[in-house]
């Protein structure tokens, strides 16, 4: 069963840089609703409910896989199709979902391996819709987010968003 | 008076809103009499994916159904009734505009 896998399997050592998985700090009234699965993914609270491109002038104009990364590309998230779940050197790895012409969705990869993410206004959560934890979005329970899009590694402090 | 229904059903775009008439209002409000109190727990909404709809009142009260259960949160006091027939639900989720809400979820009803 894909839960029962090592996450970290295959990595010598998962930077200190990645994000921990630290939902008390989310969960609160003055950030929680404000605050959405980019913002979370890219650990970066804005308390705008921050859209892929929209700090750049470029947001994503359709809800496609197409449309949502090259937004998120001008926000200077760096694409990494091949990432294959491994975390960066430097900066933190985060994937991009979509249901095509329904919505979009990120998950972040946390410093002990497994994903998380922020279901819009909602709970930052480490479950998927299965109620399992995530050692791998691209097969994962991911409810209407059928299109996974790509892997996208966030440079700490070279990103805008809004 | 004024109300807004909603839905939660949106992780990265916000979820839609809308305002709502005052007879829709009305006819909530009659449903909602109607129901039989209940002290079960409510039920699991998804991680992702619709997670119910909800109705909130200018004057702070809070309308949410999910699944044949509706939650009336009033003066830090909750509320919950039965409504198997999902009726609160489709009444809410059909005051919305066309095109707020996808397809799916009003084609699934």
């Amino acid at each position: 069963m894909e839960a029962a896998e090592d996450p970290l399997a295959g990595e010598s050592a998962v930077p200190l840089r990645t994000p921990l998985y630290e939902p008390a700090w989310w969960n609160v009234p003055a950030i929680q609703p404000y605050n959405n699965c980019y913002n979370y993914g890219t650990n970066y609270r804005t308390n705008t409910f921050a859209q892929p491109g929209r700090a750049a002038g470029a947001q994503y104009a359709s809800l496609t896989c197409a449309a949502v990364k090259p937004a998120a590309v001008a926000d200077a998230l760096i694409d990494d199709p091949g990432a294959d779940n491994k975390c960066p050197n430097e900066g933190h790895l985060v994937a991009l979902v979509v249901g095509p012409g329904y919505d979009y969705h990120w998950f972040r990869k946390g410093r002990n391996g497994y994903w998380s993410h922020k279901p819009g206004g909602t709970p930052v959560t480490n479950l998927d819709n299965s109620g399992a934890t995530i050692p791998d979005p691209r097969t994962a329970d991911r409810g209407p987010y059928t299109d996974f899009c790509t892997f996208m590694v966030v440079m700490h402090g070279h990103i805008r968003i809004n | 008076m004024t109300a807004t229904a909603g839905a939660s059903v949106f992780s990265g775009r916000p979820d839609p809103t809308w305002p709502l008439l005052e007879e829709t209002l009305e006819r909530l409000r009659a449903l909602w009499e109607s129901l039989e109190p209940t002290q079960e727990p409510l039920p699991m909404a998804p991680v992702l994916g619709y997670r119910g709809c909800f109705v909130v009142e200018e004057e702070g009260r809070e309308w949410r159904a999910f699944e044949g259960t509706v939650t009336l949160t009033a003066a830090g006091r909750r509320l919950s009734r039965l409504d198997g027939a999902r009726e609160f639900e489709r009444v809410v989720l059909e005051s919305a505009p066309g095109g707020a809400l996808p397809p799916e979820l009003i084609g699934g009803w």
